[in-house]
């Protein structure tokens, strides 16, 4: 018996949701006092396997294989139930990202196993198997037990605490036989953006709406961003404008985001901009308009010039730091 | 005797070959799905009389109406003429009617001035497509056959009548010289003008001149006639049964899909009633995919289209450079009828090809509609495109699950929070914070035993919508102010269904629809309030196709009725000398004809009442209906909220009034691109009326 816990990389490197996976998988495997294994696929160095050691993984298994250089949801499937089997896994535990979304229910299928999705705390009992979910735009909890053999929860990101334990862990590299015919998706070109952190993986997003004024003005935003460790976004008007790029746009039609912090500056909070970030979990305002609808939806609210407010926030965040 | 009997073969020959070309068009008609349409016949009488035959749609281009009732009166006038040329021809009489005596010139002579009218109609038509290029005879759909068709009818027209005036002319010139077969019957009018051109001729040229032009008026009329059915020009026969058979319902309505019913009963209680509306019919396919899948009146709209193109010249989406064409949306359609109707004379009924409508029009042409119905209030001949697209919005939603992603996501925020947005619809009565004690609730008063008059409806916007949730407060201050008996649904609210099924989505629209009229009949609703028009529309006209009956008041009636009756007395210092501009929401104005209420409110308000460029019937759409509010613009020159934006900001108005929470959110937006924040507000009227209220 064991948990095993599917680690997504990215270009060979791990990302911080994959240790928060880790450290979840780990108290889950404390519950039901079994280890943990974790299951990376594709080329990675061992080194950064060896960095899931930190987070309670004791082996480590690799697959590598030419027909698994694409992120191919189906032939991973095959691959994570395969190894799911033959570590006798009773929990499988899969980010509730886009990867993990794809890969879960084809689990699910190939197993027999229900799903718990989108947890974000640990198991509140093991008998019943009981997990605890948000439910209803996060107005309520639900308790759901899963009653199969194999359980496969799926973790909301941002949800878990890392949680650091020195284990000497074992990385075992294995080979799992797949026809080709499995693969059915083929990656013709990659375009990648560099140098900045993704927006919907941020945690903290500082973005900006017309009442910058012009694309000119956006040093303080980016000077913010750059002291939190924050992602640039913007509104609608702003994108359409070209002051930003398009793939920074944020609201109903555009990236639907749900950091931890919002920090909107010059946005008036129309309803389509609000569709696009009312998961997040704490919204701060700045804008001149006090009535500007923004401060309804936003925790923390400063009516004020962002010119003026802006460089004294990062004069304060910059303290903070140092 | 041997011309008589020439003349009566080509009439025969003529007449016959129209017979079965009309024939054959009439059976391609019929290809449509039945329809029944025998409600109404004296409304329908009045209608196919103000319309097809007093062109009263014609009127709002005016150098366009009045050339066109040249060429139309003409056309008839001249018919009449053509009557005794018949005769002629047959019994080989010369000038029948001529016994009229002194009432004959007379008759010759005002035929002549109609005839001159056409003329001078053909001419300045011709001009405006040729010299001017009016852009809308040169959008791209208007290329080749399409082009060449208008011209070749009204040249052929003008050589028509000339013809006519040379044989009169010659006719009267020989009258004078006393021919013995020209007997005299008078002189004309305006061919008597032109006749010092021929006085130098013999009288043979002139028997040759006035027998050659005859024939030639003859012939061509009737080649003329069998020309028609093959172009644009077969509305002066269409436009009567077409108008005849036009919706008479509220433009805003939409088609009901009765099909879909019983499905939809199915999914949400779980069991098959007996009586569900559905009936036993064969489900079949959802929408439509190509020209039989559309009813026979919608077939019948697309062989009466006289591609004058006023739909797409006042089209939001084609104004702003987006490849959505009504036009060319209604031609694609007879173009594969024709084709279609074509093969199934060669191959049979069952004939099918690979090919659908949906290739030649695309789905960036069906998505781009605000369904605004501009396009079905301007046709001249109550041709409904609107009606056309989102019958194939259903095929694309329903068959092929092919609606745009940013579409799917409000089908599945509608399913699953009861909004287009991702709000819990327990949150559905945040917007009454700090006021609950003002506002009932429908589910608290009926535990008192207590029920209200009216239902007053709030709407996903006014729900969630922080911007919008003033003006429904705004509103609520209006109605405590009066000690309206009302009562709010709250949480129970949920939303009506307008987005998805714009969108094409029926099968959402009617579980909504079915919820939402359970809620009302557990609270015994029959009088409802409501403040955002699409579920003012959606309420009065679509829910009683699925027996949801009340009476359906649009906020703006009943400020209007309050306001007039002197019951809600307006500070007129407020606004006394704030200049104030109205844009007309689509489903109130042109979906419900509601143009002059908000107009009276206002100008109580202010002295200074501005009116747009485009407003009223001819308003432009601020761009969001349709679910449009819910997606990116298809690609063209210019947002449709700009446009619309800019006519605000020529009035120079101060404040622009609007009644509708998406106009609002547009509008609101549109001020901002052109950073006049600062200095235009845009405003509800329910905010105005309580800002003169002292509220």
């Amino acid at each position: 018996m064991s948990v095993l816990v599917y680690t997504e990389n990215w270009d060979g490197k791990f990302k911080k949701l994959t240790f928060e996976l880790v450290s979840y998988a780990s108290g889950v495997a404390k519950m039901i006092n079994t280890s943990v294994t974790a299951l990376s696929i594709g080329k990675i160095d061992d080194s950064e396997l060896k960095k899931l050691g930190n987070y309670g993984a004791e082996k480590i298994i690799n697959v590598d294989n030419e027909l698994l250089v694409t992120l191919d949801s189906q032939a991973y499937s095959y691959v994570i139930s395969d190894i799911a089997l033959k570590e006798n896994a009773s929990v499988i535990i899969i980010s509730n990202n886009n990867t993990g979304k794809a890969i879960a229910p084809r689990l699910s299928v190939r197993l027999k196993a229900g799903v718990g999705s989108g947890v974000n705390k640990l198991p509140l009992k093991t008998s019943p198997f009981t997990v605890y979910k948000k439910t209803y735009s996060g107005n309520a909890y639900a308790h759901v037990v899963i009653k199969s053999d194999i359980k496969i929860l799926t973790l909301a990101q941002n949800s878990f605490v890392l949680n650091e334990t020195a284990n000497n862990s074992s990385i075992e590299n294995m080979n799992v036989t797949i026809d080709s015919s499995l693969v059915k998706t083929e990656i013709k070109d990659v375009q990648k953006q560099t140098g900045k952190i993704l927006l919907t993986d941020a945690e903290i997003v500082v973005s900006g709406g017309r009442g910058m004024k012009s694309p000119d003005n956006w040093g303080p935003i980016e000077e913010l961003a750059g002291f939190l460790g924050a992602a640039t976004a913007c509104s609608r008007p702003v994108a359409d404008e070209g002051w930003r790029p398009i793939d920074e746009h944020t609201g109903q039609t555009g990236k639907i985001i749900a950091p931890n912090l919002y920090i909107a500056v010059g946005i008036s909070g129309a309803i389509q901009h609000l569709a696009g970030i009312s998961g997040s979990k704490c919204i701060v305002a700045i804008n001149t308009d006090k009535d500007a609808p923004i401060f309804e939806a936003a925790e923390y609210g400063i009516v004020g010039d962002a010119f003026k407010v802006l460089p004294k926030l990062i004069e304060a965040v910059r303290e903070v730091k140092s | 005797m041997i011309p008589n009997l020439v003349f009566i073969l080509i009439l025969f020959f003529a007449a016959g070959l129209f017979y079965f070309k009309v024939r054959t068009i009439s059976r391609e008609i019929k290809l449509g799905k039945p329809l029944k349409i025998n409600d109404n016949k004296l409304r329908r009488w009045k209608l196919m009389a103000k319309v097809a035959i007093g062109q009263s749609k014609m009127v709002t281009r005016p150098i366009a109406a009045i050339m066109h009732i040249f060429v139309y009166v003409g056309f008839i006038i001249v018919n009449i003429e053509m009557l005794e040329i018949l005769i002629d021809g047959i019994f080989g009489t010369h000038r029948f009617f001529s016994f009229a005596g002194g009432l004959y010139p007379v008759l010759i002579s005002s035929f002549e001035i109609f005839g001159i009218a056409v003329i001078i109609g053909c001419i300045v038509f011709l001009s405006r497509r040729n010299i001017i290029r009016v852009k809308r005879f040169w959008s791209s759909e208007m290329k080749l056959w399409p082009r060449s068709d208008a011209n070749i009818i009204l040249v052929t027209e003008l050589f028509l009548m000339g013809a006519i005036l040379v044989m009169n002319a010659s006719d009267g010139i020989l009258q004078i010289r006393h021919d013995p077969h020209y007997a005299a019957a008078g002189s004309f009018l305006l061919s008597g003008l032109i006749q010092p051109l021929f006085s130098g001729l013999s009288n043979g040229t002139l028997v040759f001149m006035e027998r050659f032009c005859w024939w030639f008026h003859i012939i061509g009329v009737l080649a003329f006639l069998n020309y028609i059915p093959y172009s644009k020009h077969f509305h002066v026969f269409l436009s009567f049964p077409n108008v005849y058979y036009s919706r008479l319902d509220p433009q805003g309505k939409m088609d009901h899909m009765p099909s879909i019913t019983k499905e939809v009963k199915m999914m949400l209680s779980g069991y098959i009633e007996n009586n569900a509306a559905g009936g036993d019919e064969e489900i079949g396919q959802f929408g439509s995919r190509d020209c039989r899948d559309f009813s026979w009146k919608v077939l019948m709209e697309a062989y009466t289209c006289t591609e004058c193109g006023r739909c797409t010249s006042s089209c939001p989406a084609n104004i702003t450079g987006k490849k959505l064409s009504p036009r060319k949306i209604v031609m694609d359609i007879r173009d594969r009828l024709e084709y279609i109707g074509k093969n199934v004379r060669k191959h049979g009924i069952e004939f099918t090809d690979d090919k659908s409508l949906l290739d030649v029009v695309t789905a960036e042409e069906l998505w781009a509609c605000t369904t605004c119905n501009a396009c079905t209030i301007e046709c001249p001949l109550n041709i409904n495109p609107v009606a056309m697209i989102i019958e194939m919005r259903r095929y694309l939603v329903m068959e092929k699950a092919a609606a745009p992603a940013e579409l799917n996501a409000i089908f599945s925020n509608i399913e699953n929070n009861g909004a287009p947005w991702q709000y819990s619809s327990e949150d559905r009565i945040l917007w009454a914070k700090d006021i609950e004690s003002e506002v009932p609730v429908m589910a608290d008063l009926f535990a008192k035993g207590e029920k209200p008059e009216f239902l007053f409806w709030i709407g996903c916007a006014g729900a969630f919508d922080d911007r919008y949730k003033k003006v429904v407060r705004a509103f609520t201050k209006i109605l405590t102010y009066l000690r309206v008996s009302y009562a709010v649904l709250g949480k129970e609210e949920t939303c009506t269904g307008d987005p998805a099924r714009r969108a094409g989505n029926e099968m959402l629209y009617q579980m909504q629809a079915l919820q939402v009229i359970a809620t009302f009949k557990k609270y015994d609703v029959t009088k409802i309030i409501t403040i955002c028009p699409h579920c003012y529309n959606i309420f009065k006209n679509e829910y009683p196709d699925l027996e949801g009956r009340y009476e359906v008041i649009s906020y703006l009636q009943f400020l209007n009725k309050y306001v007039a009756e002197g019951k809600l007395k307006l500070d007129t210092e407020s606004f006394k000398d704030v200049t104030i501009t109205y844009h007309d929401p689509c489903y109130l104005g042109r979906g419900n004809n509601i143009y002059d209420e908000p107009r009276s409110v206002l100008k109580r308000l202010t002295a200074d009442f501005v009116e747009m460029d485009r407003n009223k019937r001819f308003a432009l759409c601020c761009g969001a209906g349709g679910a449009q509010m819910f997606k990116e613009a298809e690609k063209g020159n210019r947002e449709v909220f700009i446009e619309r934006t800019e006519d605000a900001l020529k009035t120079g108005a101060e404040i622009i009034a609007t009644a509708c929470p998406f106009c609002m959110t547009m509008l609101t937006d549109g001020l901002k691109y052109k950073n006049r924040e600062e200095e235009r507000k845009n405003l509800d009227i329910a905010e105005l009326v309580a800002q003169a209220l002292g509220l």
